[in-house]
């Protein structure tokens, strides 16, 4: 697709790789972003190992199923990719010039992270009512509560934050004052929140 | 990829909204396959460990691909940003499970 990258046919792979005006035929926002992303990742890296250490050291593991509502977040994880499909749309009708129609997807996948956010603050209130603590629960097993509270915390933050950044957006692009390709770096943001939970939510709910 | 025949690209951008849509409909069906080894049907633990571990790797390149664009992107970016954390992943993997699974008494 050459709407994605910018390719220009006369530039050497030497050009390229020295790192000149665009390094890896990537705008310096697309790039500064994939590092942004990048050091994310291993944070939540860094999260997911750390709840496999606690849950593979831990002699019992309470049953999800029984705790939590496994079909409600299974219903979160649906929201959450149809929130990045209409991303992907948002950013191609920016390109062809439809502002309005990207506006409306923007607006569709705003109102589906808002969706998302406030199902997991459901789940977060049905869990602590329930009398989970960050560093004590009744299931007998301290890391349990510990790491769901962290981790998807930790994501939660990352929807809302989203929302806020794509709703920035969805106002620079209705003023005319941001183009398609800073509507794409909002959209690699938002399938980095979308292709983290992929991994988020079988750790947590479903293995 | 590298070429401006307006015809085709016209074209590939026609294919465009066809491909996030079949992505999505991917996922979905996923998804579904996620929750329903877990909540509908009950299967020995090595096969659901299976099935979960290899619908997660799917979606993630699905998304990956489409969603972030890495399919439309000079492969090398891919390299650059997939080795490393699939790496990360083993290696931690790999220093971690051993020593919890001491702590545990199974090995």
């Amino acid at each position: 697709m050459a709407a994605v990258g910018t390719h220009e046919a006369e530039q050497t792979a030497a050009s390229r790789w020295a790192g000149g005006r665009s390094p890896f035929d990537v705008g310096w926002g697309k790039l500064m972003m994939w590092l942004f992303l990048m050091s994310d990742a291993i944070t939540f890296s860094g999260m997911l190992v750390g709840l496999w250490t606690l849950r593979l050291g831990s002699p019992t593991w309470p049953d999800r199923a029984h705790i939590m509502n496994i079909r409600l977040v299974g219903v979160m994880t649906a929201i959450l990719i149809c929130s990045s499909t209409t991303m992907a749309l948002s950013v191609y009708e920016t390109r062809r010039g439809a502002r309005r129609h990207a506006v409306w997807f923007l607006t569709a996948t705003i109102l589906a992270g808002f969706a998302f956010a406030a199902l997991q603050a459901t789940e977060w209130t049905h869990f602590i009512l329930d009398g989970a603590r960050l560093n004590t629960n009744p299931w007998g097993v301290p890391a349990f509560s510990f790491t769901f509270f962290i981790i998807t915390g930790y994501h939660g933050l990352h929807v809302v934050g989203g929302c806020v950044y794509l709703w920035a957006m969805a106002h620079r692009i209705a003023k005319g004052l941001s183009r398609a390709g800073g509507l794409e770096v909002a959209g690699l943001y938002w399938g980095f929140v979308d292709l983290v939970w992929v991994f988020i939510w079988p750790s947590i709910y479903l293995l | 990829m590298h070429h401006h025949d307006p015809e085709i690209m016209e074209h590939e951008n026609m294919a465009l909204p066809r491909t996030f849509l079949t992505a999505w409909l991917i996922l979905l069906v996923l998804t579904a396959v996620e929750v329903s080894v877990v909540v509908v049907f009950t299967l020995p633990t090595a096969l659901r460990v299976t099935i979960l571990l290899i619908t997660a790797c799917l979606k993630a390149s699905l998304i990956g691909a489409y969603y972030m664009n890495l399919k439309f992107e000079r492969l090398v970016m891919s390299y650059i940003i997939v080795i490393p954390l699939i790496a990360l992943a083993l290696v931690m993997f790999w220093g971690v499970v051993p020593d919890a699974a001491r702590i545990l008494g199974l090995r």
